[in-house]
């Protein structure tokens, strides 16, 4: 997810870093005054009273335990609660919001692999996704027997596969390659090595890929 | 500020001493297995949880063994997904929580100024559940049965369609008996924690480490049923094919993963609220001033304990919840951060205004603050929804959370030990020993989890026994697998010095560390007795306070300084004030408790061999072994010896009152069973609401009013047993045993009742999740009515030996708390399960 | 064997009106839970029941009902802990009601922090949609 090819992994790895800054500052402030507390008192010849050890106790105890938490987490969630409105299939608003809608692709889980099928176009693939650059498309996902989970860190986060109900997560890629999913919920003998390619095409070679298949079929790659 | 605390005549300590060995001590050679004393058994709780320990260590080096190289073959997938799932579950249900009730069992009595908790039987009773539930969980990594489906055995993978042999059993089975020790445990320390004290021992005035153990053991109350609920009913569907988590028979496979996290997250606090009370009590010593903050401490321990329930769901961030939902969970998951930094600053202000001095245990708290924090930041960033989207289930959670665990439990329990070390044993560890493996598992530890982070980060999902080369993952993979081996050697040389100071340590002083806590003054090694007379507390630092205390004490200067009598008494106190309200009688050596764990080893055995016939019987075998081991109480000559006219003025032995530890205990059993029932209703609920075409049908097979009439049959024998306590308390007992047995046959009524709806409700449990949720209720509640049928027949019974009367009126009360649990419940089946639905006949 | 002196020295029984029980450091909090429970499951019910459009956003009746009912328990929560803090003044000082003034000071330390759980835990409502 440090390589982020999406806005969904490109917003989430953005709090990421803000969020290890100041998690580092706090940890290391912590330790230097622990450390100074355990030292500086050694060679004071006279210790605080209950009463003044109570009233800098009171400004330790609510500074450090409810002041600085509050503020870390009230900014964390100022700033970062837009991050995961990426993934979530709200329906499409704004003046811009013509064009087609949303591209559908079922996944199915199954150990130990990805049956994939665009319910639109009829392609059917095993393992493998594609999908076009610049376009949202929203992942139906679900499984047959266990629960599995779809994740494409490069492009956002990850959905669980769950039998019995189907989960929409919406993903986009803003820029053209080849991204690696793979399971991430433990799914039985070989959850090592159920992985996924993920192909993401500029649009037109999209479309035009979609309306060949199946004739774009590449054996080998164990296609259904 | 000294009180007069003595006000008997000082005697000789040796002829008090033995006086008071000859009623504690333990029996010698193979005898010594039914003692009962609190410090043995904590003692064997100990040891036991560190063997385990040491066992899912190893599992663990095994498994960073396999992932120090790509596509290495060192463990296949088979024996991998073993490996992980032994590794945490051991560490989770047979060390953390047990070590550390152990801890808290040899320790509080001590600190609270008892001479031992109020259920030893029932403690003892633990261990023997713990060792043989133990040894028959890790008795399937011998024979490749191992359960495989990882700690947390999600549904639908865990069930037999998808782990068809007996791994997932041993699971189910063998860490539900072990949990019966950890309820057990926590219901003897809590009650022991309110009601045995000190004379003058305030609420206000407890030890710190007594306050995170209160709250601890009400959250294990409360917290472990839903995952007994939810094993229970994955055992019954792996092994009736009753539907709960099917999702193709109207179950669902979520149900589970929210009764597991319901437990699930109070767990993990549960884990580390009693470090942190170590943590509390150590500090003060080495900051050589009291604790800053004592209430702030303590309100932010208690706000922890509650709000920890309200964080389930944010284990579950992946799974689809809507957004809206979430963020409860995330606010709620962030909000509990405070409390503990409310903790984290009390100690630095200690330490700032105090004169801190170094030593081991220090090095192992100074440890804990920097891991911790770690954790507990890295905490607060999976709790932010869109992280953990990317980060849930790969190696950053695994990094995460043992960073907390290691941290917040195991760095403060080895500061403990070493602190405690001198009390247990008599003698030092070494210093140069213990500060070596101090640094090597401190570098070790932050050598192998640090770059953990990187590796999750990088994409590295958990739980896979390999990973393709050439994805970044290889480096990290080794630096971590190397330095775990450093921290191997750390633990090793901490066992070694353990080891080697029984022989050579030298021989500790009477309070090494100048601590200001009470079990310093209870020998080192302690006294079978702990205190030969019981002093009058009236200050948070006693020993700080009294330094002459210790000596006080052993002359037998205050409260019950002799014990010619033959009894083990401890005084019983008002939970809040700390008054003396009377004088608590304890069990001394019984065989019961060992029988009674064999019993149901057996039963477990059974039920894993899947020789249902043969369980019925062993079941049945272990209910008379359990029936007959409580008819040895209150009165009867077995449980307490002499009359108890010699007690100081005014107080009377507890079974001649009308309140006692076990009216406690037993309404802390109802409060767990409460939990478990809510569970349940909440199941009922849940499918109700999530299964598509789930909603129950308008007329329920239960009929609208058979379980009305039985929860007003129950409400009867209620009735009847309250009136005859409220006879007993005017001063009568003119028949009393005509009303027990009518209670007695009323409940009988009631179960014939709920078996007449068994029998004619057609049911299909294998088919409906919805008809095996009802079957399991009915099933529920008749076994609860049969128990309190079966109690009030007891009382009757005892009535008649002279065990039950005006002079002993203790026990109907005790009884009546079962019947008020059948009562209520089989209303709530009666309104929930069968009104409700009708109200709600037809589509939505 | 002669009974023991009063190795005890508790001085007089507390009367009805002068003894404590320690309820109030458990009720605020376990209310908290159940609200925390209402609210979601009344959620996840509402969701599967009658879900609002997504195009509405927060602005719905559900996010309303949510935050009305949190509003209301965060007040009944405040004035618990306004009460607990009246009652300690009126404790009078000295070791003998040090246990009543600890309880009173905590109970009012725990409603407010069941007050500000309850506010703080339901503020998401105002920014996200239900159900999606």
């Amino acid at each position: 997810m440090l390589d982020p090819a999406g806005p969904s992994a490109q917003a989430i790895a953005a709090v990421w870093w803000w969020m290890l800054g100041v998690a580092t500052c706090v940890l290391l402030a912590v330790t230097i005054i622990w450390l100074l507390a355990m030292w500086r008192n050694r060679h004071v010849p006279a210790l605080p009273s209950d009463s003044e050890a109570a009233r800098g106790g009171l400004r330790w105890i609510v500074g450090g335990g409810i002041v600085l938490p509050v503020l870390a987490i009230t900014a964390l969630l100022v700033f970062g609660t837009s991050a995961g409105q990426h993934q979530l299939p709200l329906p499409l608003t704004g003046p811009g919001a013509t064009g087609p809608a949303v591209l559908r692709i079922d996944f199915t889980g199954q150990q130990w692999w990805w049956s994939v099928h665009y319910p639109a176009s009829g392609v059917r693939l095993r393992n493998e996704l594609r999908l076009p650059v610049g376009r949202p498309v929203d992942i139906h996902v679900g499984s047959r027997d266990v629960i599995h989970s779809f994740w494409v860190p490069r492009l956002g986060g990850k959905l669980d596969a769950i039998p019995g109900r189907i989960g929409v997560v919406r993903l986009q890629a803003d820029q053209p390659g080849t991204f690696r999913g793979q399971c991430a919920e433990f799914c039985g003998l070989n959850h090592a090595h159920m992985v996924m390619k993920v192909i993401a095409m500029p649009a037109a070679e999209f479309d035009a890929w979609q309306a060949a298949w199946p004739a774009t079929h590449t054996p080998g790659a164990a296609n259904d | 500020m000294t009180e007069r605390t003595t006000t008997a005549p000082p005697r000789d300590p040796a002829t008090l001493h033995a006086e008071f060995e000859a009623v504690w001590g333990n029996p010698k050679g193979w005898r010594a297995l039914s003692a009962v004393n609190h410090t043995s058994v904590a003692r064997r709780f100990m040891v036991t949880g560190a063997v385990f320990f040491v066992i899912a260590g190893l599992l663990g080096m095994l498994l960073r063994a396999q992932l120090a190289q790509p596509g290495q073959g060192f463990m296949g997938a088979a024996a991998y997904n073993q490996a992980f799932t032994m590794h945490g579950t051991m560490m989770m249900f047979l060390f953390a929580v047990p070590i550390q009730q152990g801890l808290a069992a040899y320790l509080l009595p001590k600190m609270l100024g008892a001479r031992d908790l109020v259920f030893p039987r029932l403690g003892a009773f633990g261990y023997w559940c713990y060792l043989f539930g133990g040894i028959i969980f890790t008795s399937s990594l011998l024979l490749g049965l191992a359960p495989d489906a990882g700690w947390f055995m999600y549904t639908p993978l865990s069930s037999d369609t998808y782990s068809p042999g007996m791994g997932a059993d041993f699971w189910l089975l063998g860490i539900t008996f072990i949990e019966i020790a950890t309820m057990a445990a926590a219901i003897d320390i809590a009650v022991s924690i309110l009601r045995a004290r000190a004379a003058g021992m305030g609420l206000h005035q407890l030890p710190i480490f007594a306050w995170s153990m209160l709250i601890t053991s009400l959250m294990v109350i409360v917290g472990f049923p839903p995952l007994i609920l939810g094993s229970i009913l994955l055992e019954l569907e792996r092994s009736a094919g009753w539907a709960f988590f099917d999702p193709t028979r109207g179950g669902d496979a979520l149900l589970w993963q929210h009764l597991f996290w319901l437990f699930g997250h109070p767990e993990v606090y549960i884990i580390f609220l009693p470090a942190a009370g170590v943590v509390s009590t150590l500090v003060p010593v080495f900051a050589r001033r009291p604790l800053v903050g004592y209430r702030w401490v303590v309100v932010s321990m208690i706000g922890t304990g509650f709000i920890s329930f309200g964080l389930w769901v944010h284990h579950m961030f992946a799974v689809g919840i809507p957004a809206l939902s979430q963020a409860f969970f995330a606010m709620a998951s962030m909000l509990v951060a405070i409390p503990t930094g409310i903790q984290l600053f009390a100690w630095i202000a200690t330490l700032w205004a105090g004169r801190p001095v170094w030593s081991v245990p220090m090095l192992w708290v100074c440890g804990f603050l920097v891991i911790f924090v770690a954790g507990g930041l890295t905490g607060v960033m999976l709790a932010f929804v869109p992280f953990n989207w990317q980060v849930h289930d790969t190696h950053f959670v695994v990094a995460h959370f043992h960073y907390v665990l290691i941290g917040g439990m195991l760095f403060p329990l080895i500061g403990g030990i070493y602190y405690w070390l001198p009390h247990f044993s008599g003698r030092m560890p070494s210093e140069q020993l213990a500060k070596t493996g101090f640094w090597l598992t401190f570098i070790g530890f932050n050598g192998t989890f640090l770059v953990m982070h990187w590796t999750g980060l990088l994409g590295m999902p958990r739980r896979v026994y390999t990973y393709d080369a050439g994805l970044g993952w290889d480096l990290p993979n080794l630096v971590s697998s190397v330095f775990s081996f450093v921290m191997a050697f750390g633990i090793a040389t901490l066992l070694l010095d353990l080891a080697l100071h029984w022989r050579h340590g030298r021989k500790a002083p009477l309070n090494p560390w100048h601590a200001d806590t009470l079990e310093w003054a209870s020998g080192t090694p302690p006294l079978s007795y702990n205190f030969a007379s019981l002093p009058r507390i009236a200050t948070r630092h006693p020993l700080w306070d009294t330094p002459a205390l210790p000596e006080t004490i052993a002359a037998g200067q205050h409260a019950l300084p002799q014990a010619a009598h033959g009894r083990r008494e401890t005084l019983g106190v008002d939970p809040v004030s700390g008054r003396v309200r009377e004088v608590i009688h304890l069990p001394g050596n019984s065989w019961w408790p060992l029988v009674a764990g064999g019993m149901l080893a057996l039963l477990c055995l059974a039920l894993l061999l899947k020789l249902y016939l043969p369980a019925v019987a062993v079941a049945l075998a272990a209910v008379a072994v359990l029936l007959r081991w409580s008819w040895e109480n209150g009165v009867h000559p077995g449980a307490v010896a002499g009359e108890g006219h010699d007690l100081p003025q005014g107080l009377k032995l507890h079974s001649r009152t009308f309140d006692g530890p076990g009216l406690w205990g037993m309404g802390l059993t109802m409060l767990a069973d409460a939990s478990l029932f809510a569970s349940l209703l909440f199941g009922w609920l849940y499918l109700w609401t999530v299964v598509p075409g789930g909603q129950p049908p308008a007329d329920s097979p239960l009929g609208t009013w058979p379980l009305a009439v039985v929860s007003a049959l129950f409400g009867a024998g209620l009735w009847t047993l309250r009136r005859a306590v409220r006879r007993l308390r005017a001063g009568s007992d003119a028949g009393l045993k005509t009303h027990l047995w009518w209670a007695a046959g009323l409940g009988a009524a009631g179960c014939g009742g709920l078996l007449w709806v068994l029998a004619h409700a057609e049911l299909q449990p294998r088919l409906r999740a919805h008809d095996a949720v009802l079957n399991f209720t009915l099933l529920f509640l008749l076994l609860h009515g049969a128990l309190a049928s079966v109690l009030a027949a007891l009382q009757a019974l005892r009535v008649h030996h002279g065990h039950v009367s005006l002079a002993a009126p203790y026990e109907p009360g005790v009884v009546a708390m079962v019947w008020q649990f059948c009562t209520i419940a089989t209303a709530l089946a009666w309104a929930v399960m069968a009104l409700l639905p009708m109200a709600f006949a037809g589509p939505p | 064997m002669k009974p023991q002196v009063d190795a005890l020295e508790q001085g007089p029984e507390p009367t009805a009106s002068t003894a404590v029980n320690a309820w109030p450091l458990v009720i605020g909090l376990a209310l908290w839970f159940v609200w925390f429970c209402a609210t979601y499951g009344g959620l996840a019910v509402a969701c599967a029941v009658a879900p609002p459009s997504p195009a509405l956003g927060p602005m719905t009746w559900l996010n309303a009902t949510v935050l009305l009912l949190a509003a209301v328990c965060t007040g009944a929560f405040g004035c618990a802990a306004w009460v607990s803090a009246r009652a300690v003044r009126r404790v009078s000082e000295g070791a003998a009601s040090a246990g009543s003034r600890f309880i009173g000071r905590s109970a009012m330390a725990l409603y407010t922090t069941a007050a500000l759980s309850t506010a703080l835990v339901a503020l998401p409502a105002v920014l996200l949609a239900p159900c999606v």
